[in-house]
């Protein structure tokens, strides 16, 4: 697996950390309180992700998917439980796990270049290293001739791409991407799933991806989370046997068709007519 | 793909253009209006137009036009630069503390329907007769909008933003400073627009009473001297300020807040 690649760029203390894992939750729990009644929006969450693997989290809306994330974000907090990224607990956000939204985000008053040097900044660099720095990030994610264009003159898909350069400049272990793509179009969507695979194998970082289009869970990831809603909890812990590098061809290999269908069998059964007390159903699957 | 050319707003190319033409339409009427009544059935209270403009250079001739207009803005520009920095920073305070909005949302809806010019005699008690009173109730008057602006302007940063910063770990200043204030400033300028037709009318009710010097005192020296075109030749001064100073907003918002396209103030 990826896991044992000692990652030649980024990570420097690799030796101590391989064998445990990077990111573990125990027992996440969430309520909200929403008119008098408590909502449990996560339960029992637990699962851990080994250094360099590309972990989706698929579920339908109001699965808690996203929840999830932002509390690995350090975002917010869990009601009980725990996250713990490289043995230590996660309280507050911080650079070492980049967030990317479904939404960019990138500042209109900003021109791309300026968007993407923006954290290297806060972080103290110089304006001419963060300047040149951004304008090979933004290399990395094919928007060489756009840095000095505002937002608005982007598409979303180049907008999500900027912001992609943006998160990876964090330098982060482990990139939490909450649906990045859920907003663009089919065709841009494929390709983006496409530059993201070859981008992360060139990095080896560690990736969360929250996506309800099952799909692109078993496109992108080394293992797929299946969550299931009210309350959200993980049904099927997959690991997805499909060749590395993955690309255009991969999109038609057998093998992700038989994927897709567990996994909506799955999801069907937990949108089945009656949410009833029989959840256990398909713990995993054949 | 969208096109952005923001200094386009500089560009003086659609000054003549029929729309601009047709937005003259409803002055041009008021003052043919006006001239058509001074000649037809005027009397020494309607000075016809040319008569206004004669006494306007005349004022501008002999000086007192400038010397008073001179008071009347470093008064006025004062009180607004008071609302402008207290205004942003209450208007920040309360969109970004919910302490802070809870304390001063309350305090400045129940004051906001005074009049705050009843104020003034107190005001004058307290400051004396002078630039003092005049500068606090500009302000004053000012501070709604201007808070009214950067409340609502800050409010609209978005979760994910502030989120972005604290990810970046953006320390609480720089966040305000890169985040914050640029998403709040078109709001910003859209107090700073409703501020500025207020800061005059204070400024010259302000120096209509009891005073000596300004734009407003003027109007009531013209007025003592039974001078109608007196009075209205400092009146077309203002409205020319005004409109002067509205643009001058505009144009600033263009500048400033060039990656907001579809706001067209």
């Amino acid at each position: 697996m990826l896991s044992s690649n000692a990652a030649p760029s980024g990570a420097t203390t690799m030796e101590a950390i391989t064998d445990q894992p990077q990111l573990r939750l125990t027992g996440v729990r969430k309520t909200f309180h929403r008119d008098r009644k408590t909502v449990e929006a996560l339960r029992d969450v637990s699962f851990e992700v080994p250094r360099g693997q590309f972990l989706s989290a698929l579920g339908p809306s109001g699965c808690g998917k996203s929840t999830m994330l932002h509390i690995i974000g350090g975002f917010e907090t869990a009601t009980s439980g725990s996250v713990h990224l490289d043995g230590k607990p996660v309280t507050a956000p911080g650079r070492d796990r980049g967030m990317m939204f479904q939404q960019a985000t990138l500042f209109p008053w900003k021109t791309v270049q300026a968007n993407v040097a923006w954290p290297l900044l806060v972080d103290g660099w110089k304006r001419k290293h963060a300047r040149e720095r951004a304008r090979e990030l933004l290399a990395t994610v094919g928007l060489s001739g756009f840095e000095h264009s505002y937002p608005a003159e982007l598409s979303g898909g180049m907008r999500q791409r900027a912001a992609l350069a943006r998160t990876l400049g964090l330098a982060p272990d482990i990139l939490l991407m909450d649906e990045p793509f859920g907003a663009l179009d089919a065709q841009t969507r494929e390709l983006m799933q496409e530059e993201l695979t070859r981008i992360w194998q060139e990095s080896q970082l560690t990736v969360i991806f929250i996506t309800h289009d099952i799909n692109e869970a078993v496109f992108l990831g080394d293992r797929v989370l299946v969550m299931g809603a009210r309350p959200g909890r993980i049904i099927a812990d997959v690991e997805i046997e499909l060749d590395r590098p993955r690309g255009a061809h991969t999109k038609r290999d057998p093998k992700l068709v038989e994927y897709h269908n567990e996994f909506w069998d799955l999801i069907r059964q937990e949108a089945g007519p009656q949410p009833s007390g029989s959840r256990d159903a398909g713990e995993t699957p054949s | 793909m969208a096109n952005v050319t923001f200094p386009r707003a500089l560009a003086p190319r659609n000054l003549l253009t029929g729309a601009a033409l047709r937005r003259l339409l409803g002055v041009a009427a008021l003052l043919g209006g006006w001239e058509l009544v001074a000649r037809l059935g005027g009397t020494r209270l309607t000075p016809t137009l040319d008569e206004i403009a004669i006494r306007v250079l005349y004022d501008i001739e002999t000086g007192t036009l400038l010397f008073h207009a001179q008071r009347t803005l470093l008064l006025a520009f004062s009180g607004l630069a008071i609302a402008v920095v207290v205004g942003c920073a209450v208007g920040l305070l309360m969109a970004r503390s919910r302490w802070a909005e809870a304390a001063l949302q309350p305090l400045l809806g129940a004051t906001y329907p005074i009049p705050r010019l009843a104020l003034y005699p107190v005001l004058i008690l307290l400051f004396g007769l002078g630039a003092a009173p005049k500068i606090v109730l500009v302000s004053l008057e000012c501070l709604y909008p201007m808070a009214l602006g950067a409340y609502v302007g800050a409010r609209s940063v978005t979760t994910t933003q502030l989120w972005l910063a604290r990810n970046v770990g953006a320390s609480w200043s720089r966040t305000l400073r890169d985040v914050i204030v640029p998403a709040a400033l078109p709001s910003m300028l859209t107090g700073l627009r409703a501020a500025a037709p207020v800061m005059l009318i204070v400024i010259v009710v302000t120096e209509m009473i009891g005073e000596n010097r300004g734009l407003g005192y003027m109007i009531m020296l013209a007025r003592a001297n039974f001078e109608p075109d007196g009075v209205l030749a400092v009146v077309a001064v203002l409205a020319v300020l005004g409109f002067a100073f509205d643009r001058a907003v505009v144009l600033l918002s263009r500048v400033l807040v060039f990656w907001e396209r579809d706001v067209r103030l």
